[in-house]
Parts: structure tokens; sequence; C-alpha cells
């Protein structure tokens, strides 16, 4: 399949996103907005609501939902999704703390944005999670080995004999980014371009939490032996 | 313990009343004393004994006995001196008391006839010196007990006074630290006398101080948080007549308008809630190395500023601090960015030991603030150049409070040089005193 061909297939299937949000108007504005840069949006109001939609039909391609919901909030709601489906999750983080970013990034958010959002930054996230999430079929199919680490970029799985590491998109993404340089350093700046498909901002933490749970990831096998060496200032670099 | 005026006024008093009230006891035992052995009362007294003794002398008894030598009326010397010495006017002889009895100083002699013997005596009473009743009281040994006693009760005296008062003022002291939550003692709310009341009183005042404290932060934080959810959908209401205007190819100078104050409110708005969250107490604290934090933090203001000379001098390793990764890194950035924008030259970040203390600088090469606005600016919504200004007069303050919420200090001045300098203090911590985390 070529990229022509399967952007012109985005262009004709509608990308359906799953909008999490008790604020009702702030939902039709959304869905509104999105839905002219081609989205088919529906919106739910609480958890309890997502869940049980996703449970008759899980054919959306993206979930963007708020943390603070009463009921179910968003950060009970995540790893409820993360366990039963392969959806990708932005988060809106109503309350703006640093705290909820990182713990969101840390349960396997794919993103995160502050929310009052500006809806073009949404909206140029929502993109970049959906090309991270359909890209690795276009890309010729990659197979690493180092340290006993086998990744499969055609089938997205690392494994470690057997064993298969247990990895969100973002966090596959950045471990096979590392390896695919190991030696070299990649810097923060780099690592964010790549992996999430976007400019690094100061006081951007994605990235380093996304390495960070690589790396807890792995020493599960590695014990203390940190294959990902932090370069302060700069970025990370892989153990060759 | 440092003591105060207070203490000093209340113990040199009691000192002093102590010290007159013993002058005076000493005094009017003295006088009582004397008056007790005046003269004449004593002769008065020993004329009966004299004519006694005489009696016995003329029936022929033998005065050398104990009986008679020993006897004196009423109390007598304490030194078992003969007071009483009787001479025969005839005979020329002592026949009582001491022979040498002339030689005595401050006595009482009289004629003492006897009709049915016809004999004439002289008798003669001894009247002791002014003895005070307790010997070597006014010693120079006794005065400096006396002084060293009244010493250390005035010391205990005062303690005792002037302990609960010193205890209440480091209690308001700390209050006036914005330590609200500090309790006072039980004992000194206890207590049923005026420091009771005043305890009670204070007590009562920081509850009422902390309550409107708290609402204040409650509102600040619930009308800043209320205002996020229709600034929410005015941002997205005003994108989705943008995109109409620009599919319509109109001029989107007023959108960009509306945009642009849109980011300013919510950036006001950000700000006033991260102000409202450092005055939090249930800001979580945990274990932060400060010279990875800092290198991150300069590290990401270089990348936002890559025009500009930020220098860095990371003089500890390990530095370990309590307190939250969120502020501590907004307090450095707010610092830094403070200098970025009020200097032109570069800014010089530092992190230094300081003995109990981890000590962070950040100074620039600009003019500095004026000096009646250095204690100002923390406060928020204050700016030094208020017409050149962008941002709010936030990050100072922000700045202040997130380093008291990790129980440390900043200090604002302007250096000699020239230049603004910013000076943070932060306890140190040790993990292995701490415990877990």
């Amino acid at each position: 399949m070529s990229r022509s061909m399967s952007d012109a297939n985005m262009e004709k299937v509608k990308n359906r996103i799953l909008l999490v949000d008790d604020d009702k108007s702030l939902c039709r504005l959304i869905s509104q907005y999105l839905g002219g840069s081609g989205f088919q949006v529906e919106a739910v109001h609480s958890g309890s609501e997502a869940i049980a939609r996703l449970q008759t039909h899980a054919d959306f391609d993206l979930v963007v939902m708020d943390i603070m919901m009463p009921g179910i909030t968003g950060l009970e709601l995540l790893p409820i999704l993360r366990s039963r489906w392969n959806i990708p999750v932005i988060m809106l983080t109503g309350r703006g703390e640093e705290i909820d970013r990182i713990l969101g990034l840390e349960m396997g958010a794919d993103d995160y944005l502050g929310k009052p959002c500006n809806p073009r930054e949404l909206l140029a996230r929502i993109k970049a999670v959906l090309r991270r999430a359909s890209e690795p079929r276009q890309i010729t199919p990659g197979l690493f080995d180092l340290h006993g680490i086998h990744i499969d970029s055609g089938s997205r799985q690392a494994r470690i004999g057997d064993e298969v590491l247990v990895l969100t998109t973002a966090e596959f993404d950045v471990l096979h980014e590392l390896m695919k340089y190991a030696g070299s350093v990649a810097s923060r700046e780099d690592l964010t371009r790549r992996v999430l498909h976007r400019e690094l901002t100061p006081y951007d933490r994605s990235i380093d939490v996304h390495v960070s749970r690589v790396r807890s990831a792995l020493r599960g096998h590695f014990g203390e032996r940190d294959l990902i060496v932090t370069v302060r200032g700069v970025g990370y670099q892989f153990a060759k | 313990m440092r003591t105060g005026t207070i203490f000093w006024k209340i113990f040199f008093a009691v000192w002093l009343g102590y010290i007159l009230l013993l002058g005076a006891t000493t005094v009017l035992l003295d006088i009582q004393y004397e008056a007790r052995y005046n003269t004449l009362e004593v002769s008065e007294r020993y004329r009966v004994f004299a004519e006694y003794i005489i009696s016995q002398y003329e029936s022929g008894a033998d005065l050398t006995q104990e009986p008679y030598r020993q006897r004196r009326p009423g109390q007598g010397s304490a030194d078992g001196e003969d007071l009483l010495a009787i001479q025969d006017l005839s005979t020329r002889e002592v026949v009582f008391g001491d022979p040498n009895w002339t030689e005595r100083e401050n006595s009482v002699r009289w004629i003492i006839e006897r009709p049915e013997s016809g004999g004439r005596y002289i008798a003669n009473v001894s009247i002791p010196r002014l003895r005070t009743p307790l010997p070597g009281l006014m010693s120079h040994t006794a005065n400096g007990l006396r002084l060293a006693v009244a010493l250390i009760f005035s010391w205990v005296l005062t303690m005792v006074l002037t302990r609960p008062i010193a205890r209440l003022r480091t209690h308001v002291q700390q209050l006036g630290l914005g330590d609200l939550d500090q309790k006072l003692e039980g004992r000194l709310m206890r207590r049923s006398d005026e420091i009771g009341d005043l305890a009670k009183a204070i007590d009562e005042m920081s509850q009422r101080i902390q309550a409107l404290l708290a609402s204040k932060q409650r509102l600040l934080h619930d009308v800043s948080h209320e205002l996020r959810a229709p600034l929410a959908r005015l941002q997205v209401a005003a994108e989705i007549v943008r995109v109409e205007a620009e599919n319509e190819g109109k001029d989107l100078s007023m959108h960009d308008r509306f945009e642009q104050e849109i980011e300013t409110l919510k950036q006001l708005i950000s700000e006033l809630l991260l102000l409202a969250r450092t005055e939090n107490e249930e800001q979580a604290r945990k274990e932060l190395f400060l010279d990875r934090l800092l290198g991150d933090v300069v590290a990401d203001m270089r990348f936002g500023a890559p025009e500009r000379n930020i220098e860095t001098r990371i003089e500890c390793v390990d530095a370990v601090a309590l307190g939250s990764e969120v502020l501590f890194e907004r307090l450095v950035k707010n610092l830094i960015e403070n200098s970025l924008k009020y200097s032109e030259g570069s800014v010089f970040v530092q992190l230094t030991d300081a003995g109990s203390d981890w000590l962070i600088q950040v100074f620039d090469e600009g003019e500095g603030v004026p000096e009646d606005y250095l204690d100002l600016i923390v406060q928020p919504f204050t700016r030094a150049q208020a017409e050149s200004a962008e941002g709010f007069g936030l990050g100072l303050s922000i700045a202040s409070r997130a380093a008291a919420s990790m129980g440390g200090t900043l200090v604002l001045a302007n250096r000699a040089q020239g230049g603004f300098a910013a000076t943070v203090r932060l306890p140190k911590y040790s993990p292995k005193k701490g415990g877990d985390t």
C-alpha cells in the first residue's frame, strides 16, 4: 500500500473520534469544529457512557477525554480503555496540573493537552496521533536485535527472548527510535518530532515520561543496568 | 533562650524588691531587739535580782554556787557572760559577778541600800552592745549569700512569669510568618489567668485569619477554575468563526486579536491557579534533586530563548531538598524569566552549598529594581516597570510562595555592581533521616 493511496483513503473514510467530556456545550462546539476538518465526532459525557458506547461498537480511531469528570474520572477510565481496546487516547487535562499530565502519560495516554486548549493545537495533536497509529504499516518492516531485545517494526512488537514487552504505541516508537540510532545521542527535540510528531516546547516532559516508561519496562529484564543513558540537557542514548 | 526586655524588667524589679525587703526586715528586727534591751527595762529587771543576791549575801550564802551564778532574769546574754556585778561599798569587795566590772562599758549602775543591815552596795548591769538577733547576719559572706539567693529566687520567679509570654511571642511570630497551622500548647490554653485568656484570644484570632485566608484562596481558585469552562468554549467558538472567515477569504486581524486575548486570559487563569496552589497545604512533597532539576530548567530556558546567554554554575551533586517538582521548576523558571525579561546581558544561575541550606542564585546585568519596589514586587500584580512589562506580575509572587512551600525563603536585592539578584534558600533534606517518602 503506497503512501498516496493511504492518504486518499484517509480523505474518504472519515476518522471517528470519541469525545468524552461532561461539558455538553463544549462537546457540541468541538464536534462542530472537528467536523469541519473532516472528522466524525461522537460525544459522551461520562466515563460509564464511554465504556458503554465502546462495548457496543469499538469503531473509533481515537478517544479524546477530559480528566475531570463526575463519576469515573479520566484517570480511572484510561486503564480500563487500555486494557480492553487498542485505541489511542488524548487526554485533556482540565486542571492543567502537570501531575495530571504525567500521570496520564504514565498510565498510557498517547498525548495530552491542557484545557482550555487551542482547537488548532487539538486538531494538530489528533492528526499526529492518528498518523503515528497508522504509520508503521507504511514503512518497510525492520528488525533490530540488540542486547537480546528483538524489535519487529512490522508487527510493532518488542520481545526479550520469548517474552513480549508490554508497551504503548508511543513507548514502542521511543524504543524503536533509540535502538535505531543506538550508540549516538537522540536529542529530545528529534525524539519528540519523530515519536510524537510535533515540536518540542519548553516544559514539555512527555518524551521524558515515555522514555522513563520504556526504561522501567526494560528494568524488569536487565535489572540495575540502564541501557538508556540520559545525556543531560541534550537527550537520550541507547547503549551500543 | 533569648531574654527580652520584659524579662530583665521583671527580673530586676523582683530582685530589687527582694533585697529591699530583706534589708528592711533586718533593720526592723534590729530595732525590735534594741527596744527589748533598752537600758531602763534591763536595769528594772535586774533590780529585783540584785536585791535577792544581796539578801543571800547578807545571810551568808556562797554566791559562787551554780544556782546563783547563772541565774538571770529574762533572756540573758547568749554568751554566758555575767551581766550583773555587785560590790559591797563598805568592804569594796566584789561579792557577785565579774570582779573587773568597772572596766565594762555601757552599763547601768545604781546604789542599793539595805536599811535592815545598814549595808550599801553598788550594782552594775552591763548592757550588751547592740547585737542583732542572728549573729553574722550583716557579714560580707552573708550579704553575698543573700544576694545570690535573691538572684536565684528572682530568676525562677521571673522565668515562671515570662516563660508563657515568651511562648506566646514565639507563637505569634510564627503566625506572622504565615504558619497559621501552628497550634498553641494545651498547657497555655488551659490556664485560667490572664495569660490563658490571652492565649485563647490569640488562638481564636489565628483561626479566624486562617479561615479568611483559606476562603480567599478558595475563592481565587474557584473563580479561576470556573472561568476555564466558558473560556474553553469561547476559544472553540472563536476558532470556528475564524475558519469560516478564512474560507471566505476575509481579513483575519480581528480574529487574531480574539485569539491573542483569549490566550492572555488563559495564561492569567493558569497563573492564578498556580498561585492558589502554592498555598495549598496538601501539596505533595517529595525528594527533589535540585542540581538535576535546575539543569533541566536551564536547558528549557535556553531552548525557549536561544538568543540569550544563560550561564550556570552548579557546584553541588545530589543536592536534595523536599518539595514539589512542579513548584520548584516554576520557582527557578520564574526567576530566570524575570531576569531575561528585565535585562539585556547574560543571566547567571548558580547552586551552592550553604551549610544547612542549598543556595540558588539568579542574577543579571540589568538595571535592577528601584529600592522601594524590592519588597513590593513579590505581591501579586505588582511590576516594577509597569509600562513596559508583559505578563501579570504574578511570577515573583509564585516564586516567593513556592520557596515558602519548600520551607525556604526568597530574597530579592540589587547587586552592588548593578543588576538584580534573587537568592533562594532551601533547607537541605537528608534521606536517611527522613525515612520513606
